[in-house]
Order: C-alpha cells, then structure tokens, then sequence
C-alpha cells in the first residue's frame, strides 16, 4: 500500500523525468541487432504453421531492419511501414478464410511483430516488442508439445530475457545478459514447477478456435495402396501404456474406424454428425471377462477417431477425460479433433463379443452384403461359387473363410510395401492374377469376396501391433504400423475378427516389421539415414529407446498431467488434508525460491575473491581489536596507521610500513610486476606485525 | 471543482507520505541501503506483464494445454524473480553525501556523493525532487558520483530528498528509496558584467570622487586596469574589444581600463547601476570574481551586512555565501559566521 502511494507520488514533481527509464535513444546499437536474431527466431518456431507469403514478409522485415541497423537507424519511415502494413493486411484478409481463425490471429501475430521491430520509436516500442515477441513464443505450443521442441522454446525465452535485459540495463554485456537470464530462469523453475503441480486445474472458461492442420494418420476412405503408403511414415501416432497386462504382438489390433461401404474403389464410412451421435447415441457394450486397463496417448491428427482394443469401456467420467462418444461399430470418436497431444483412459475387454446389432438382422444384411453391381465380376462370381460350394454345410460361413484363407497361405500370394499398379477392377487383378499387396489388398478383396458369397463383411481399419520401451513399460504405435483387416458376420457369435494378413505373413502379426519390409520402406521413404539399420548398432538403439522413454515421461507427466492425475497426486502425497497442503506447498516453495536468489546475491557478492593483502589486513585488524586498538569506519588506512604509532612505539613503525603498502596496493594503479612485488613485500611485513603485536 | 478536491487530497497525501518518510527515514550524512529504505513497485510494464500472464493462463486452460500453462507460470515466477534481483541491485549499497553543493544561478550544479558497495550496480538514476535524474549505467563497487543539478534560483536552497532509483532487471520493477541528506545548495548569482560604467567606491570615498575617477577613466582609457565594459563605438581600439562576449553572442563591447585605485574598494548593492535585485547582485557576484581574480582587497557592502575590505579565497567564498542568502538574514549570518570561524581555522594552521 505504502509502495504504491509513494510511487503515485514520486510522480508528481514538476519536472517530468524518466526516472533514469533506459531509453530506446539511449539504447546502443547492439540491442537492436539482438532484436533482429531473437524476433527471426521467435518467428521460426511457427515455420510449419506460416504460408509462404508471410515468411517472405517477414525475411523481408528482417533484411529491411538489418538496412537499417547498418546505417545506424532504429525505425523505418512511416510512410513506407503503412504501405506494407496495408499489403499485409490485404493479403491476410483474403486468405484468413482458408486459415481459419487460429492461423490468422497467428499470421496477424507475427505480421505486427516484424512491423514492430521496425518501429523502434519509444521506449513503449520495445515492451509492446517484447510482449508481442512472448505472445509468439507461446503458441507455438498450441501447435507442439514435444519434449525437445520444449527445450528450444527454453533456450529463446531465455535470449527474450535476455534482450529485455540488455535494454534495461545497457552497460551489461551480451555475455553477461545472457546469463543473467538463464540464472534467472533456473531460479523460476522450481516455484514453477510447483505452481504447475499443486496450483488448481481449471476446466476450459470459454472454447477457442482450433487449429485446421493438415490430417495425418488413417484417413476414412482406404483405396488400395493408401496404407502401404502411410506405412512409409515412422511418425509416432499414439503411446499405450498398460496398467498390467502382458499382452502379445498379435492381440494388438487398434480398432480405429470400421468402413462398411464399398463403391468400386474405396472402402468408406458414413458417418452420421458428430452433433447427432451427442444427442441420441447411447450405445453401452455388453462386456465379460479379463479387463484390461490403459492409457492412450495420441499424438495430434487433426481427427475425431481415437484409438482402441476391442471391446473397450471409457473409463471413469473424470473431468479431465476428453469428451469421448462410443459408436455402435465399437470404436471410439472424440467431440473435438485431436489438435494437441491428448490422453484417455479405458478398459477393454478382449473375450467379450461384438454382437451387435444381433436385433436387426436386415438393416445388417443390408449394408454389409451391398456391392456396386459391376464391380470386380471376378471376385463376385467367385463369391458366388463357394456360396453354392459350402451352402449345404453347417456354419457354412467359417467354412468359407476357411477356405479363402487357405487359398491365401497356399498359393503364391506376397505380402510387400511395393505392389504392382493396379486399375480397374483392382480387387480381381490383385487376387487373380498380380497376388502382391500389402494390407489392405487383402483386407477389401477378402471382404468383397465375402460380400460376393453373402456373408456380411467390412473392413476395419487401425493400428497393428506397437513397438515395447522396457525402459518406460510403454508402447510406441507409429503410422507405419497402420494395418486393415476384415471382420464378418456369423449369426451366432456376431462380428469376429478375420486378418487375411495373416494367413499371407504371419510375422507381421506376431512380430510387425520384417527386415524385408523395412528395407522396402526406406528405400520408398528416400530417408537420407535408415534409422531402422542403425537400431542394429547396439548403444545408438540404446540411446534411442532412452531418448523415446524420455519423450514419454514427459508426454505422460507434463503434457498430459490433467485434473484427474493432479487429484491423484495430491492424495498421494498429502492425503485428506490435499487442498490446503497443497496451497502450504505453493507458499513453501515461494519462500524456497526468494532464498535461493538471496544465497544466490551472497554467493555473488562473497564469489569476488578478496585480494590478498586484504586479508591480512583484516585479520591484523581484528587481532589488534583484542588488544584494544581498534579502528573507525571514518579513519582511512594511514589515519589509523598515524593513531597506532602515536600510542605504541613498535608495533606503530611495523604497521606504518604495512599500512603504506597497503594504501599502495588499495588505491595506486600498479602494473603486475609492481603489484607482485609489493605482494611480496606486504607477506614480510604482515608477519613483522604479527610480531610486533604479540610483545604489545 | 473536482479537480481541485483532487489536488487538495493528493496534497494531503504528500504530506503525510514527507511526514512518515521523516520518521522512517530521518536525515543522515550516510545511509546504507536495505530493506528498511527501499521502495519497489511494479512499472507500467511490469502491470502489463501481469496482464500478459494472466492472457497466456487463459489460453492454457481454454486449450486444456498443459505447456502453456506451465509457460505461464514460469513467466509468473520470473515476475518473482525479478523482484527480487531488482530489490539486490540497490540492496547493500552505502551512499554518502560529499563537500557543499555550491555553484551559480541557472548553470549545472554537481552534488557529490561517494558510493560504496559489494557488488555491481546497474542503471542507477539520481535526482533531487525535480531535476532530472542523472544517469549511471554501471556502478563499481566503489564510485563517485555527481549528481546533476540544473536552473537554481539564486539563494540558500534546501534540496530535498535525493530519489535514487533503477529499473534494472528486467523493467518489470521499479525500484527506489527518497533518501535526506539535509542536502542545501548555496547557489550564488549568475555573474552578470556590467553595461555603462561603475567606479567603485575607496573604502572611505565619496560619490564625488566616484565622478572624477570615471571622468579620468574617460579620459585615459590606456594601458590601465579593465574595469567595466561599454558599447564598442566606432573608433575605439579593437585591441580594447570585448572578445569573449562578441563570441557569446552578446553584442560588442570594449573594454574600459583604469589605473588600479590606490586604495581598498568598497563594492555596494546601493552604487550598482539601476536594475532589480538580483541583476544588481548579478554584478555585484561578477565584480567579486574580477577582484578576486586579480587579488584586489575589496570589501562587500549589501544593504545592513558589511564585509569589511580583504582577501583570499577564505574572503571571495565569504562573500560569494553573502551575495548567495542575501534576502534571507538569519541563515546568512549563520553560515557567514561559521565560514569566519572556517578562516580562521584555516589562518591558525
């Protein structure tokens, strides 16, 4: 209150005075030269989100800025700025459609922060630079949250930091400034941390424009050679950890979207709006059995479809939970497309059967049975001619899936990354005569083949498989792992799972990637280094699965620590009495840290080594205090020499030639030979002193 | 109507803030700085800092994203941070007040100050209430200063508290503390040389001999002592001009020469051509400088306070002090009579 009425006041003299405020006149050269390396970089940290046309701006900016700098000038002219500024914002306002709102209040961002920097005019300049330039700094993190992009954005803040600095206090050096900043950001960390910790989760206030990147990962229409060209892609796509459960290779099978319509082509889905799945489905599983319990971790795919086991249950209705629907095709849909790395918790249950919708038989008969008419007549007829093969046959459905999938093993089918072309009816070219493809080759023949002979059938498309990190007890299920299989309909179990890839390759189920397939896929990829040969090399496959366990720890303790975990936490720590622990801990470490920087002060002001003849000066001083003598904070050195040879006759002549050393040493410019020899003097008479005082 | 309330409550909040700084902070020679005397705020900046963490918060939570918020609340704990670097830098440093603060009318006064810390200090500024602040970018750890003072009036000035304040770290904080070192400033008249012709008076001479000296003066304008100047007519001896004050700009003006008066000069408020006061003064104090200079014997005559006829610098500062609290008698006294025990002081050495 006190501080707040005197700096009211402090501003009322007449006089109006900056207060010794640094200003951007006053500022050198350098700081705007540092402003140009930290506003490009700021900036970069946005590349994959920016259109090319505001790169260029901004490399414009930049050069412009650098013009400018050299001939010693800190803004542009006005006119000219107001030119640009107006292109820019033309350019924005026709493209700000197709960015979406995001993107654009990004482009706009960024746009202001080059034209700031060319403004330089006023103190006011700079701040509104700086917060602008933060502001920046942290949407990148709308966009990613991995652990070493996190590192980066560290480094710059602390070069942020330090320009601020720089422009505070201009006599500091670069050097100087630079770690100063980083002394500073380690000493925030931990009040951080605890803040980040204890201080309260809250739900989202009001919802915001999302990002409209790119899709990655699966898509909802799967043509032949659309997963074996996915499969090129070794991008992480989710993390799995179970709670306990041993699980093989082959029972991962990561149901994602089930396509259940065929158009000659592609396999598709229509699915109804995501509006209308809130609003009236209510589906709930019926499950039994072993219950696995787990978390997923996806990675942002700009989708709704999240990733599962069969037959997965939502686990709790935590707040933190993303808001999840369940579908009656048994996958899983998010309200909101995944924009940021996103963790959910289920419970699956893989005995448990999906028999639904066992009730309406001909609404099932109806879409799953349906083909376009001259599709692949091929592979109809075929159909048509085992359906007459096993019709008399009890179960003649498995029997015919049998058969189909003996045909698979026994014959020369090859499972490969790199199939012949195929046009037309390609389901009949692959399975008559080509015999090459990858999964979902294998997956839409084998279904159509199914349809064809009346046997309900479609295609699910997801995940197979994921690679184990022993390390952090977690699995990596990466795009290339994507994988289609088939399922169908038998009237008395419901929909069973059918992998003709397996009866083609069973390695890929039980063990994933083959060697073979991982050569084909980085000769596709055209990667410069084949990461996969190198997992060979023992220490570097090491490093790579610590540096992935890392990568994991952090998505799993700082990424995705929502509401739920922070309750979890919090009772494990301090039980009960969490919510005002958790408060005495906030205040625990704030008192932590004002310590820290206060030892931190001391250790400085102590760090400066005290030159040699002041300690002996010291310690003469307080031996001679015992004795009486004693010196006053006014009295210089030979004053108090003066007094001392007044009163004792000995000790006074040995302390007077100390104490003229002394002066020497403490205030004559001395060159280093000069210094090292009085250094030496000074030890002599010190121990003269010592001497002369001990017969005092 | 308002805005007079207004100046009336800030008034009395000024009082009463002067009332609890004297008691908090009562006047020293020295003062050493801790938390007992320094201030520190959050500047505009700093505000809007607040503001910018609280916006970045908001994001976080509003994205449900986790790194953002955590950003955030780095940017709070450096908020923090700061404080407390900003709070060290001016922490520990012992400042003392050094020498009088003395100088002329309307021309730069410096006010030294010795400073004395253990380590460096960054972006230092000083200023007496109203002046503007001087600026030190870096301190060492031990440092004279000269604090700028500007346009004084004439007089016996007291300064008020000296404000030191810095924004170093990061302008996020301003830190500062108002500290009283019973600083007064002696400010003597602008010197100011006299136009038209003034004859001082012998210690015992009459304004009839006055007339006669500059009628002879007239006359003998030779190779005499310079006296006074005059408007340079044509036909005067370029030799005789003014130069100094052609270059200031101040017109031409020649130079008057007269023989050195035999006897010791009386300089009077009453015998300076017409003018106000402080013109008067203004002379009086150049013409105090000239003999002073030249190591004439003079006296001083202002109204009642006589300053019997002498010199030496013990003399010139005597009545440079006399010119300077003319007007206001009882500090003069005072302090003229401490400078007489100075003198004396300094003859018996």
């Amino acid at each position: 209150m006190i501080a707040r009425l005197s700096s009211k006041l402090s501003q009322l003299p007449l006089v109006k005075n900056s207060h010794g405020k640094a200003s951007v006149l006053e500022s050198t050269m350098s700081v705007q030269w540092l402003m140009i390396v930290v506003v490009f970089f700021n900036q970069l940290t946005l590349f994959q989100e920016l259109e090319t046309w505001l790169i260029a701006l901004s490399l414009l900016c930049v050069a412009w800025k650098i013009r400018l700098c050299s001939s010693n000038k800190r803004y542009a002219s006005k006119i000219a700025l107001i030119l640009v500024a107006l292109a820019g914002c033309v350019v924005l306002a026709l493209r700000a459609n197709s960015l979406g709102l995001l993107v654009s209040m990004i482009h706009l961002l960024c746009f202001a922060y080059s034209l700031k920097m060319l403004e330089q005019r006023s103190d006011r300049d700079f701040f509104q630079l700086i917060v602008i330039g933060l502001f920046i700094l942290g949407s990148g993190l709308i966009f990613t949250q991995s652990l070493g992009f996190f590192a980066i954005f560290i480094a710059l803040l602390s070069a942020n930091i330090a320009l601020l600095l720089k422009f505070v206090s201009n006599k500091v050096s670069f050097s100087l400034a630079q770690k100063r900043s980083l002394v500073m950001l380690l000493q925030s960390i931990p009040l951080a941390v605890a803040l980040f910790f204890l201080f309260p989760k809250l739900a989202p206030l009001w919802k915001m424009p999302l990002s409209q990147s790119a899709t990655t990962g699966l898509s909802d229409e799967v043509k032949v050679g659309d997963i074996a060209n996915l499969a090129l892609s070794n991008e992480v796509a989710f993390r799995v950890e179970f709670d306990d459960a041993s699980l093989t290779h082959s029972q991962l099978y990561w149901r994602t979207l089930v396509l259940d319509r065929f158009d000659g082509t592609k396999w598709f889905q229509k699915a109804p709006p995501i509006k209308y799945l809130e609003k009236f489905s209510r589906f709930k599983p019926a499950v039994s059995g072993v219950a696995i319990d787990y978390q997923v971790f996806a990675e942002p795919s700009y989708q709704h479809w999240l990733f599962s086991l069969d037959v997965p249950l939502i686990k709790g209705t935590g707040s933190s939970q993303i808001s999840m629907l369940q579908k009656s095709d048994y996958t899983l849909i998010a309200k909101l497309p995944i924009t940021q790395t996103t963790t959910y918790q289920l419970t699956s249950y893989p005995n448990a059967s999906l028999d639904y919708p066992s009730a309406n038989q001909v609404a099932l008969s109806n879409r799953n049975l349906r083909l376009p008419e001259s599709s692949n007549p091929r592979l109809q007829a075929e159909g048509k001619a085992l359906r007459e093969q096993f019709a008399d046959q009890p179960q003649w459905q498995q029997k015919v899936v049998s058969h189909v999938l003996s045909r698979f093993r026994q014959q020369n089918y090859f499972y490969t990354l790199q199939p012949p072309l195929l046009s037309g009816n390609t389901l009949d070219a692959f399975y008559f005569d080509q015999m090459a493809g990858f999964c979902e080759h294998y997956a839409s023949s084998f279904a159509f083949l199914m349809r064809s002979a009346g046997i309900p059938a479609r295609v699910v498309v997801g995940y197979m498989g994921g690679e184990y990190n022993q390390q952090g007890n977690f699995y990596t299920i990466r795009q290339r792992d994507a994988h289609a299989w088939t399922e169908v309909y038998y009237p008395d179990t419901g929909w069973v799972r059918v992998d003709p890839t397996a009866a083609v390759s069973p390695d890929r189920i039980e063990q994933g990637f083959s060697d073979e397939l991982f050569q084909q896929q980085s000769s596709l990829s055209g990667d410069f280094i084949d990461f996969n040969q190198l997992g060979n090399i023992q220490w570097l496959n090491a490093l790579k699965i610590e540096l992935e366990n890392l990568d994991y720890q952090w998505t799993r303790w700082v990424v995705g620590y929502d509401a739920d975990k922070q309750v979890d936490l919090l009772r494990e720590w301090f039980g009960n009495g969490a919510k005002w622990l958790s408060t005495l801990a906030i205040i625990f470490t704030f008192m932590m840290t004002i310590l820290a920087v206060f030892w931190a002060q001391q250790w400085r002001k102590n760090a400066k080594p005290k030159p040699i003849w002041q300690g002996y000066y010291d310690k003469l001083l307080v031996a001679m205090n015992k004795k009486n003598i004693s010196k006053t904070p006014q009295q210089t050195i030979l004053d108090f020499a003066r007094q001392v040879s007044d009163t004792h006759n000995e000790l006074g002549l040995a302390f007077t030639e100390f104490s003229q050393t002394i002066n020497c040493l403490a205030y004559q410019h001395l060159t280093d030979k000069q210094r090292n020899y009085l250094q030496g003097v000074i030890k002599r008479q010190y121990l003269a002193c010592k001497v002369a005082l001990k017969s005092c | 109507m308002l805005k007079a309330i207004n100046q009336s409550i800030s008034h009395f909040i000024k009082q009463r803030f002067d009332r609890w700084l004297a008691k908090r902070m009562p006047a020293k020679k020295r003062f050493t700085l801790s938390n007992r005397n320094i201030f520190i705020f959050p500047s505009k900046f700093g505000l809007v800092y607040i503001g910018f963490i609280l916006l970045i918060f908001l994001l976080g939570t509003n994205y449900q994203n986790n790194l953002i918020l955590l950003f955030a609340y780095l940017l709070a704990s450096l908020f923090i941070t700061a404080m407390l670097h900003s709070f060290y830098n001016l922490s520990g440093v012992t400042i003392e007040s050094v020498g009088e603060i003395k100088g002329y009318a309307n021309s730069q006064i410096n006010a030294l100050f010795k400073l004395n810390s253990q380590s460096q200090g960054y972006q230092f500024s000083f200023n007496f209430n109203g002046q503007k602040p001087t600026v030190y970018a870096g301190l060492n750890t031990q440092q004279q200063i000269e604090v700028k003072i500007n346009n004084l009036p004439r007089g016996k000035l007291p300064l008020g508290r000296l404000t030191i304040a810095s924004d170093h770290v990061l302008g996020l904080f301003r830190t500062w503390t108002h500290l009283d070192f019973d600083a007064t400033a002696i400010v003597y008249p602008m010197p100011k040389a006299i136009v038209g012709r003034y004859q001082p008076s012998d210690a015992q001479s009459t304004s009839d001999e006055i007339n006669d000296k500059q009628q002879s003066a007239q006359r003998g304008q030779g190779n005499e002592d310079f006296y006074a100047l005059d408007r340079y007519q044509k036909g005067q001896p370029l030799a005789h001009v003014a130069w100094k004050q052609v270059a200031r700009g101040r017109g031409w003006y020649s130079k008057l020469y007269q023989s050195e008066p035999s006897g010791d000069l009386m300089l009077s408020l009453a015998s300076m051509p017409a003018g106000d006061i402080e013109t008067k003064l203004s002379m009086l104090c150049y013409l105090v400088q000239e003999y002073h200079q030249k190591s004439l014997t003079f006296g001083l005559e202002l109204g009642k306070q006589v300053i019997a006829p002498s010199v030496g610098n013990g003399h010139f500062e005597q009545c440079l002090l006399a010119l300077a609290s003319f007007g206001s008698t009882n500090t003069v006294q005072a302090t003229s009579q401490k400078i007489a025990e100075d003198n004396i002081n300094e003859a018996l050495k």
